[in-house]
């Protein structure tokens, strides 16, 4: 069918031109100039790329943005993300703690003395540390104590003080410590020592307890080392609440316990309470009859590092676990009874329980998904909104800019090229002035100023437009010049002259429309170096500032190593969207050069 | 031509004198706080009994920044003219001293892109001109506008992420390794040029378009002349054709061309010496700009506005000594 269709209508359209003469007014198709210019600009390939290119580009940053479900500076938090933090601090505890029995005391210098006692016992041992039943013996303060090993595992010491008991001399007994005062039997020992034939010096027991004494035929003293009043351990009491507080600090309460710990007791018995034991690896867990828990004795210190959070014994215990097996992961039950999962992170001696916590996260770098189809940027907001809206302003301002640029250009080479004499002289000076400031240092000391007085937003932009056109107008006002001066030796403008309309009319109705092409041309062209001026700055930091965008700004961020490195998404697509736009231009004006005069300089 | 020459230097200073007012002007808009910070300095040592207004008057007296601008304009302006510049107040020694230091960088940087830009655009631009219209020169043109269009900040950070970060060939910045100081004199060379690769490579790319352009339409006009069609005529070699009687020709807007280039010779490549940590002049004096580095900044802008006048003025002559019709008019 259509291979019959064909001929058909080639004879139809060949048919008329048969018959058409050759000075027919139809044959000579009279195309107007702007349909010249058009047809040699859809000629050329390059121009309709750029159109192409541009035609998307405008899209994209003016319509893209009714499309996107996102707003400029939305940031995009993650209100579900569990994120682990910390929940309580364990440290293995090597040092010594104190327990002191109420009422007594032992202070940091005899502390000292204690460590010091130790050293010299290592040192003269080969390094050992007291053997358990051993005693040594030690001064501080004038006092004498004595330190006795409880349980070399953990280690454990209790230490003992040398005290007066009593001074006896002839027939006069003098009993100074207090639970002796009125003690028959004591008396008595004391009595058979009063005379002066008795041994000057030498020990005995009573009830248990050594009593040493020493002196002359006339007056002996009697000490005693009395009861251990101060517990030195690397354990730690760690009470349940605060009801047991006093329970933990007790001296004798403790000693008991770290006794239990040595001897694998089960219970012990404490002012007429019975308390269960049960000992886990190197620790102990403390309860009462009832089975409720009272306290830990662990080597391990427990700290809270959230607020509100009470440290139970159930988590004490599977955390104590953890930590000793050296287990990353573990779960603890919480007060309700539910298992919590647990992490231990480790740095250096301090060890962290972590927990996942419930927390808002914003969502920073993400890679491109379905939801965000250029991934989120470093500042968790969507990439593609941002690069709409950043397309608008940097568009915008380029357009602005170059229009300024034109009015100055058009006005000031306009007058200069039309007037010509010293107006020229004057104008053209102005320009070469203008020609040389240094455009970047000038535009970056400008915008610096601009940082200083804290301009920011729409009309930091609007600054950014007036600085950028006032530098750049010079080359339009040149070739407007240029080009007026030669449109003023044409034959047209000598008929103006001749017919004597206005200047003005001259100007605008005669001169103007003939530079128009120019004009535009160099618009077209100058526009993509506007725009990369502008980016420049945004790149620099000078720019747009947060929350607006522009492309430059938003490249900006790879400023930043890592984003440089690992997140291309945020800066690769906004480094195109420029170079694409620009080359548009660039393309565009250079079909456009070419459209209007072919014989035109490329 | 002389009167012209005296002339057109004449104007040349004053437009430099005028373009240094204007940025002056503009710089002294900028809070500074050095004479604040030397004010206190000073006046918590021991090295007086005056107070900290007393010394921020005093010093603002010596900058001359308590009158108004055009006076400090002028103070500036005849320190300058006895050749004192004063001293950065970024880098705390005399700004000479600190420009002599750094703009030797600039300079080997951009000597190397001339170099390899001539060596690239040159030959491009002519290959362009003599197959017009084809599918090179379309090639070329779009090669060259896709050059032109290319951000500095993009290209260089593009090059950095696929020959440093992804390839691992190249350093990242810097313009010496580790090694640079326990290294030989040979060593040395190699590895700071090592390190300009990049930095050259992006200035190259972004400055080939337009030489490329402007070689490619220089030498479509000439090959249009009459003289070309002559020696075609007489049955010259092509080769004879384009490279003895068309490419000499062009030479004379070449070298007009290349006196323009002066300025960003010795002016230094700001974003670039910026992205890739070069300690050259732009980098520098960018650092002082932001900063407010009033003395720093001027010299710089000084420099600067004189290059591009005497820039101007060589393109002036250059057009004299290489075309002799220039001369007569």
């Amino acid at each position: 069918m259509e291979e019959i269709k064909k001929p058909i209508l080639n004879e139809q359209t060949a048919a008329p031109e048969e018959e058409m003469k050759l000075d027919d007014a139809r044959r000579v198709k009279v195309l107007s100039p702007g349909m010249l210019v058009f047809k040699r600009f859809i000629r050329n390939k390059l121009a309709i790329a750029g159109t192409i290119i541009l035609v998307v580009m405008f899209l994209f940053a003016f319509v893209g943005p009714l499309f996107t479900p996102y707003s400029i500076a939305q940031q995009f938090t993650d209100t579900n993300a569990f994120q682990w933090s910390e929940y309580a601090t364990v440290m293995y505890n090597n040092e010594l703690r104190y327990t002191v029995q109420a009422g007594k005391t032992f202070s940091k210098a005899d502390q000292t003395a204690l460590m010091l006692a130790f050293s010299n016992y290592r040192k003269s041992h080969n390094n050992a540390d007291l053997p358990a039943g051993e005693t040594l013996e030690f001064t501080s303060g004038g006092n004498t104590y004595y330190v006795e090993t409880l349980n070399p595992e953990v280690p454990s010491y209790v230490i003992r003080a040398k005290e007066d008991l009593a001074t006896v001399g002839v027939g006069k007994i003098d009993i100074s410590a207090e639970e002796y005062a009125n003690d028959p039997g004591l008396e008595a020992e004391l009595k058979k020592l009063s005379v002066p034939m008795a041994p000057t010096s030498g020990e005995f027991e009573y009830n248990g307890k050594k009593i040493a004494f020493s002196g002359n035929k006339m007056e002996r003293k009697f000490v005693m080392i009395g009861d251990p009043f101060v517990l030195a351990t690397e354990n730690i009491f760690d009470s349940v609440n605060r009801d047991y507080d006093a329970l933990a600090k007790n001296m004798q309460f403790c000693v008991l316990l770290e006794e239990a710990l040595r001897d694998n007791l089960t219970s012990v018995t404490f002012e007429d309470k019975t308390y269960n034991l049960e000992e886990k690896g190197e620790d102990l867990i403390v309860r009462d009859d009832q089975g409720a828990d009272v306290m830990t004795v662990s080597e391990l210190v427990f700290g809270t590092a959230r607020n509100g959070v009470v440290l139970t014994v159930p988590f004490k215990e599977a955390t104590q676990e953890a930590v000793r097996g050296k287990v990353e992961y573990f779960e603890f039950p919480d007060e309700n009874g539910n298992m919590v999962e647990a992490r231990l992170h480790t740095v250096n001696a301090n060890i962290y329980v972590e927990t996942q916590m419930k927390s808002e996260l914003v969502r920073i770098d993400e890679p491109p998904s379905r939801e965000h189809p250029l991934g989120l940027d470093h500042n968790g907001m969507d990439v593609l909104t941002r690069l709409m809206y950043g397309g608008r302003i940097s568009l915008m301002v380029g357009f602005v800019v170059i229009f300024f640029e034109t009015f100055i250009g058009v006005i000031i080479g306009g007058i200069s090229g039309y007037f010509g004499g010293w107006v020229d002289t004057a104008l053209m000076r102005l320009v070469d002035l203008f020609n040389a400031i240094p455009f970047y240092p000038m535009v970056i000391i400008m915008v610096s100023v601009m940082d200083a007085y804290r301009v920011s937003g729409y009309a930091r932009i609007f600054f950014l437009m007036v600085v950028l056109g006032v530098l750049g107008w010079t080359g339009i006002a040149r070739v407007t010049r240029g080009q007026i001066l030669s449109l003023r030796e044409q034959d047209f403008m000598v008929a103006t002259e001749a017919t004597g309309i206005r200047t003005s009319r001259k100007i605008f109705r005669h001169l103007i429309p003939n530079v128009m092409p120019l004009l535009i041309v160099n618009a077209t062209m100058g526009l993509g170096g506007v725009i990369i001026s502008e980016a420049t700055l945004g790149f620099l930091g000078l720019g747009v500032k947060y929350p607006l965008a522009s492309w430059g700004s938003i490249i900006n961020q790879a400023t930043d190593m890592y984003v440089m490195r690992t997140c291309w998404w945020i800066w690769i697509p906004a480094g195109c969207l420029i170079m694409l736009s620009v080359l548009g231009f660039n393309f565009v004006g250079d079909g456009l050069r070419d459209a209007y005069d072919p014989k035109m300089k490329r | 031509m002389w009167k012209f020459l005296v002339r057109r230097i004449v104007l040349g200073l004053v437009i430099v004198i005028l373009c240094s007012l204007i940025v002056y002007s503009v710089i002294r808009c900028l809070p500074t706080s050095y004479m604040e910070k030397i004010a206190r300095e000073r006046a918590a040592g021991t090295q007086g009994m005056k107070s900290y207004s007393q010394w921020l008057e005093e010093l603002n007296n010596i900058y001359h920044m308590d009158g108004s601008i055009l006076g400090g304009f002028y103070a500036w302006l005849s320190e300058v003219a006895q050749g004192n510049f004063g001293e950065s107040w970024v880098y705390q020694v005399p700004v000479v001293q600190k420009y002599n230091e750094v703009i030797w960088w600039s300079v080997l940087m951009n000597v190397i892109t001339l170099i390899v830009e001539i060596f690239i655009s040159i030959p491009l631009g002519i290959v362009a001109a003599r197959k017009q219209y084809s599918r090179t020169d379309y090639a070329v043109t779009v090669f060259a506008l896709a050059c032109i269009s290319l951000p500095t900040f993009f290209l260089a950070t593009i090059l950095k992420y696929v020959f440093a970060v992804r390839l691992g060939w190249l350093p990242l910045y810097g313009l010496s390794g580790r090694w640079y100081q326990t290294g030989t004199v040979w060593y040395k060379i190699g590895d700071i040029l090592y390190h300009l690769v990049l930095p050259v490579l992006t200035l190259a790319t972004l400055s080939i378009g337009g030489l490329m352009r402007y070689t490619r339409t220089n030498m479509l006009e000439v090959l249009n002349a009459d003289y070309i069609r002559t020696a075609r005529a007489k049955g010259l070699p092509e080769k004879v054709v384009i490279n003895k009687h068309a490419f000499r020709n062009t030479l004379i807007p070449l070298v007009s061309y290349m006196s323009y280039l002066l300025p960003s010779m010795f002016g230094g490549a700001m974003i670039t010496e910026e992205l890739f940590q070069i300690p050259g002049i732009g980098r520098i004096s960018y650092q002082a700009m932001t900063i407010g580095d009033i003395p720093f900044t001027m010299f710089y802008t000084l420099f600067l506005t004189v290059l591009t006048q005497v820039s101007l003025i060589l393109a002036d002559i250059m057009y004299a000594v290489v075309d002799p019709r220039v001369r007569v008019n």
